[in-house]
């Protein structure tokens, strides 16, 4: 009888298959835009030095990296090294600058040209400033994110002494720092979360959940990097998990950990220059956190998550009343053995309301 | 100036080698592990055209010849060192190695020569870079899965991208001629020919319904799994 496998693909067996798909949180995010998936592999890389104890590195404080889209031609104009795979390797990177490659896996480097404090100065004075930047601070436990170069914006990241686990508490430590450091006022929000000039008046853009939705994503796949993989989904299907956090199987490959559903409650709808917002009432809003509170555990029980969780972002220009305890989602939390956490993160049209709001630091 | 349809087929053929070996090292160039060794070199043109369909494309080649030092493709070398009189592709430690049955191949250590004045507008062309510079936009896709690929096989050691193709699902299948693997050349099936992107479909296996692999995570998957089968894991 002919073989319903000549070629012997099927001696691939599920079990390695599965090991090698549980791999995908410590591979390359694809889907990332090039500078944070440059920025992930380079906090994925430092932080498994630092977590180690920094072996293998001088007294040096400082490391740079620069995402070099040809790293051997740029290399070699100031005489560079080749690297590949410093994890592996061990290469010292205090003391260095990095001309790289996106992942972060290969390129040359170079020792630091000048004071440390000089730096980008000296990565502008010779045609590097308006690459994607990171440095790396030892002593500080930070890593400085420029995307655009010196002259743009700079994010700071710490580096972790201890890897994260896939744990609640974790979790919740990076919500409550997605919410601080992206959310909590305009001038860190992703495009579309206000419109445009009238975030003081508490107009919202025009997708506010699809924008956090996709920020909140990237910002849990750094955070979560080589633990954890968070995907949102990519259709706006009513009865779709907004972001899903997969970690690895007992047997293989990747199930469900967490599910977040978002909500984002408000004042007006979203209104275009020219137009004038209508208000959202707080049966709308009550509504749709009631909404939430039932995919959240439908999700988690159908999809058997580990847990199932409800984000409620707050963008309503009067936030007194706690809208999670009307009797609408109170019922609804009632009729589920295990309800779904709810958390209500405030937003602020301007820095000025947040600190009246006792958010100092912003 | 000669148009390209006014060129015979063998010289298009020569033409077409040639652009794919520039698009080759460009993916090369671009992750960081050039120069390349010509066993390298010839294993990625390999893995580029087995991958082919996970990117959605056809393979540039739809067989390969099975000699024991890896996919070799005399063309493609041909072609390489015509770069390199051309002054498009640089080398670097240029020696040969002696063949088990006889003869000896060239080695060598390939990259772009970025001080050729024409190879940038040639690579703008070829679709390695802006979409409004390439005569065909697909080629624009095409390097976009090659450097994809590029960068998913830079996270092997690098003497393992040679080895890998030992251990890839297609080559280590028994030849069928001549020692001949043929996954897309001549055969009537299609994509299910090629054990390998049969394989790289079969991770989707292992994740939640919902979750719909791209495919750059199956080239970076595949990489995974050729690094673990090589080390027999």
């Amino acid at each position: 009888m002919e073989s319903d496998d000549p070629i012997g693909i099927q001696n691939d067996s599920d079990e390695e298959l599965a090991a090698v798909t549980s791999l995908l949180p410590s591979l390359p995010d694809v889907r990332a835009a090039p500078t944070d998936r440059f920025s992930h592999a380079v906090r994925l890389l430092i932080e498994k030095r630092a977590q180690a104890g920094w072996p293998n590195e001088g007294n040096s404080d400082l490391a740079v990296f620069v995402l070099a889209d040809y790293p051997r031609e740029i290399g070699e104009k100031f005489g560079g090294v080749p690297f590949a795979d410093p994890t592996a390797q061990c290469t010292p990177l205090l003391g260095r600058v990095f001309l790289s490659s996106l992942d972060a896996s290969h390129g040359q480097f170079i020792q630091l040209p000048t004071e440390e404090h000089e730096i980008l100065e000296w990565l502008e004075d010779n045609g590097l400033g308006d690459r994607t930047i990171i440095t790396v601070y030892r002593n500080a436990k930070e890593l400085i994110v420029r995307p655009t170069g010196t002259a743009g914006a700079a994010n700071q990241e710490y580096i972790r002494d201890q890897k994260p686990k896939a744990t609640i508490e974790e979790l919740d430590e990076a919500l409550q720092h997605y919410h601080k450091r992206q959310v909590l006022t305009p001038a860190g929000c992703p495009e579309g979360v206000w419109e445009p000039k009238s975030a003081q008046k508490y107009v919202p853009g025009p997708q506010p959940e699809k924008s956090i939705q996709f920020d909140l994503t990237r910002i849990l796949n750094s955070w979560f990097r080589d633990v954890v993989w968070a995907e949102y989904e990519d259709q706006t299907n009513i009865g779709r998990i907004d972001v899903r956090l997969l970690e690895k199987g007992a047997t293989g490959g990747l199930r469900y950990w967490t599910i977040l559903e978002l909500k984002v409650i408000k004042t007006f709808t979203n209104a275009p220059p020219g137009t004038q917002a209508s208000t959202v009432s707080d049966t709308s809003n009550v509504d749709a956190i009631a909404k939430g509170v039932r995919q959240a555990a439908s999700f988690q029980e159908n999809r058997d998550a580990e847990h199932g969780m409800l984000e409620v972002y707050d963008i309503r220009k009067d936030k007194t009343e706690d809208l999670t305890e009307r009797s609408e989602v109170t019922t609804a939390l009632k009729s589920y053995a295990t309800p779904p956490k709810i958390d209500v993160w405030p937003m602020f049209g301007s820095a000025e309301d947040a600190r009246k709001h006792g958010y100092t630091g912003v | 100036m000669m148009s390209i349809g006014e060129l015979s087929d063998q010289h298009q053929a020569k033409l077409r080698r040639q652009c794919r070996v520039l698009l080759l090292l460009d993916a090369a160039e671009q992750v960081g592990i050039t120069p390349l060794l010509s066993a390298r070199l010839h294993a990625f043109a390999y893995l580029a055209d087995v991958l082919s369909p996970v990117w959605g494309l056809s393979p540039f080649d739809g067989k390969v010849y099975k000699s024991d030092g890896g996919p070799r493709y005399t063309d493609l070398q041909e072609e390489i060192d015509s770069l390199v009189v051309l002054g498009l592709v640089s080398v670097w430690n240029l020696g040969y190695e002696k063949r088990p049955d006889k003869g000896a191949r060239i080695t060598g250590s390939y990259g772009l020569n970025f001080d050729s004045d024409h190879l940038e507008k040639i690579l703008g062309i070829l679709g390695a870079r802006l979409p409004d510079q390439a005569i065909i936009d697909a080629d624009c896709n095409l390097h976009r899965f090659l450097v994809e690929l590029a960068g998913a096989l830079a996270t092997l050691p690098d003497d393992q991208i040679e080895l890998s193709t030992a251990v890839d699902a297609t080559y280590r299948v028994p030849a069928q001629l001549n020692d001949v693997v043929d996954f897309a050349e001549w055969t009537a099936s299609g994509w299910d020919s090629n054990p390998t992107w049969r394989l790289t479909e079969r991770f989707q296996k292992f994740l939640p319904e919902e979750t719909k692999l791209r495919s750059g995570e199956k080239l970076y998957l595949y990489a995974a799994y050729l690094g673990r089968a090589i080390h027999g894991v």
